[in-house]
């Protein structure tokens, strides 16, 4: 009841390699769960299923508790893709116009955008602490900057479920924190659900409900207590062997082969 | 003066309007970096005319309207060319070009050389003639003109979010593939009714030239769309004024401004540039 994702035994290989097997995993309204898994461990895979930009080979999703087949509110899910801002870096868009296009799925064909949409997008850009720079160019932005733009974007539609692949890769200490802070405000405020793929383990446990660790299995699915107290046997499940868990005295956790 | 426009007043609306539609199409394609598919297109477009006048010539009584017909026809199904070959080599896409261009040419080449003896004007599609419009091409102008205006101004939002980033798009629901399809019949259609006042040898740069000016001083889209306009209708002026003044071929004049304003704000901009920067390093 009330999941906004849900797996069923889902499988997915690319040509011959078999990148996912037999996946179950839900995620319900209002809650937070964290990805993660080494390189190449088919999390944007997993992703990509369920966004529909790929079928599984078997196995079943449901978005919504729609079947993904017969689900047509995509306005619902925001989007923030691990390439997000790979774009054409002499793009000439401003910051303004590329979080609008976060509304224009919403909006249907033939519209123009409102007092309404455009107070809504300043509210995007001012949530992900881009205030005044409405009007820059969004290639002459940092790599952070960029990837708190795409954020706005995905977030000015105001999904109830928000997909995230990993999406503070570039971005400082400091606004990591913040993003962090920003997530789970709109989680609390507006009970968005999120889904987050980060290789940053300690970061992930420190803030989700739900921690569910892929390679190219699922290895381990359940609460971030759970997972802390198998950590060192999950990781080196997950990461193959000889892998110590260093802990550092300002919190982060490190993982060494 | 008054007395030029009148006599010039055809050439001036389609100016007006093909000096609006150009850079507007010109900026979807410089993004899309495929700034050479108007060289393509063009091509196509002429070996369409050849076409036509071919089949006109041997068939006596065939009915042809108006050979922009034909040359439309064929700019479209060579737009729709590159966007094949684009999705066929996604790593070379640029690879389309060179092999329509070369068949667009080639095809030109053949079916004008086929015509020998029957008495056709290559020259005039090869760099047309806006002093020498008139009414019919003005209605065909005006048509095309106000189809593709009137498409742009209800897709725009389309168009763009496709443009800048098509994945995305298709995931919020906005059909990517239509669009895009739109987007090239429009660019077709442009190229062909533009062939006819400039030519195909310089439809290309009128739809380039401009975007490129603006592009220097642009930060967003919407500026650049509205800039790229205004270079190209003053160029187009401009060009036109002075190609009846003294008295010379009404597209290369065009072009030679455009390409004049893009190197005058080039140099303003860098000039502008290198005082900022000395400004700066007095302090
Ligand atoms: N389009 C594709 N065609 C074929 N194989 C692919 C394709 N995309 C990914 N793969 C393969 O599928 C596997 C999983 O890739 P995926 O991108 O899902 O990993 P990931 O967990 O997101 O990794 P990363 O942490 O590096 O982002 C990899 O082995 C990759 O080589
Ligand atoms: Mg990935």
């Amino acid at each position: 009841m009330n999941a906004c994702i849900k797996l069923n035994s889902v499988s997915f290989k690319y040509d011959h390699s078999i990148v996912l097997e037999n996946i179950s995993l839900s995620l319900h309204k209002g809650e937070f769960l964290g990805l993660i898994g080494p390189n190449g461990s088919g999390k944007s895979t997993l992703i990509k299923l369920i966004l529909g930009m790929q079928k599984p080979m078997e196995g079943e999703i449901e978005l919504f508790d729609h079947p993904i087949k017969q689900f047509k509110e995509w306005p619902k899910i925001g989007y923030v893709s691990q390439k997000a801002n790979t774009f054409n870096g002499g793009f000439p868009a401003t910051v303004f116009e590329v979080v609008s296009t976060g509304l224009y799925g919403k909006m249907g064909i033939f519209k123009w955008l409102g007092k309404y949409e455009k107070e809504k997008i300043m509210e995007a850009i001012h949530l992900v602490g881009l205030s005044g720079y409405e009007k820059r160019n969004i290639g002459k932005l940092s790599g952070g900057q960029q990837q708190r733009v795409f954020i706005a974007r995905a977030i000015v539609s105001e999904p109830e479920l928000l997909i995230l692949d990993e999406p503070t890769v570039g971005v400082d200490g400091k606004s990591e924190s913040e993003f962090y802070q920003t997530l789970q405000k709109l989680q609390r405020e507006l009970h968005v659900s999120i889904l987050l793929v980060s290789h940053d383990i300690g970061a992930i446990t420190a803030h989700v409900d739900l921690v569910a660790c892929l390679n190219r299995k699922l290895f381990f699915y359940g609460k971030p207590m759970e997972f802390e107290l198998n950590q060192t046997q999950i990781m080196s499940e997950l990461y193959g062997q000889n892998i110590h868990v260093l802990k550092h005295n300002h919190g982060g956790i490190h993982y060494v082969k | 003066m008054l007395e030029f426009i009148y006599e010039f007043r055809y050439a001036f609306a389609i100016s007006l309007i093909v000096g609006i539609i150009c850079p507007f199409v010109g900026t979807f394609i410089v993004v899309r970096r495929l700034s050479v598919i108007g060289e393509v297109l063009s091509n196509m477009s002429l070996s369409g005319v050849a076409l036509g006048s071919l089949l006109g010539s041997i068939i006596p009584f065939s009915f042809v309207p108006t050979l922009q017909i034909y040359g439309t026809f064929f700019a479209i199904i060579g737009a729709l060319l590159v966007e094949w070959l684009r999705k066929r080599f996604p790593s070379f896409s640029e690879i389309s070009i060179p092999i329509l261009l070369a068949f667009g040419m080639g095809l030109s080449v053949v079916l004008f050389s086929a015509m020998n003896g029957f008495n056709v004007n290559i020259q005039a599609y090869l760099f047309g003639n806006l002093l020498a419009v008139n009414k019919t091409d003005l209605i065909t102008t005006l048509v095309i003109g106000c189809v593709v205006l009137i498409i742009f101004l209800l897709l725009y939002k389309e168009f763009f979010a496709v443009t800048f980033d098509a994945e995305y798009s298709r995931l919020i629901g906005i059909p990517r593939r239509l669009i895009q399809f739109l987007l090239i019949i429009i660019i077709a259609l442009t190229i062909s009714v533009t062939v006819r006042s400039i030519g195909s040898m310089l439809v290309s740069g009128l739809m380039v030239l401009p975007v490129a000016t603006s592009l220097l001083i642009s930060r967003g889209f919407k500026s650049l769309l509205l800039f790229s306009m205004l270079f190209s209708v003053t160029a187009i002026f401009i060009g036109l004024f002075f190609s009846y003044l003294f008295n010379l071929a009404t597209g290369g004049t065009i072009i030679l401004i455009s390409a004049l304003l893009f190197l005058s704000v080039l140099l303003i901009k860098k000039w502008g540039f290198q005082t900022s920067i000395a400004n700066s390093k007095s302090y």
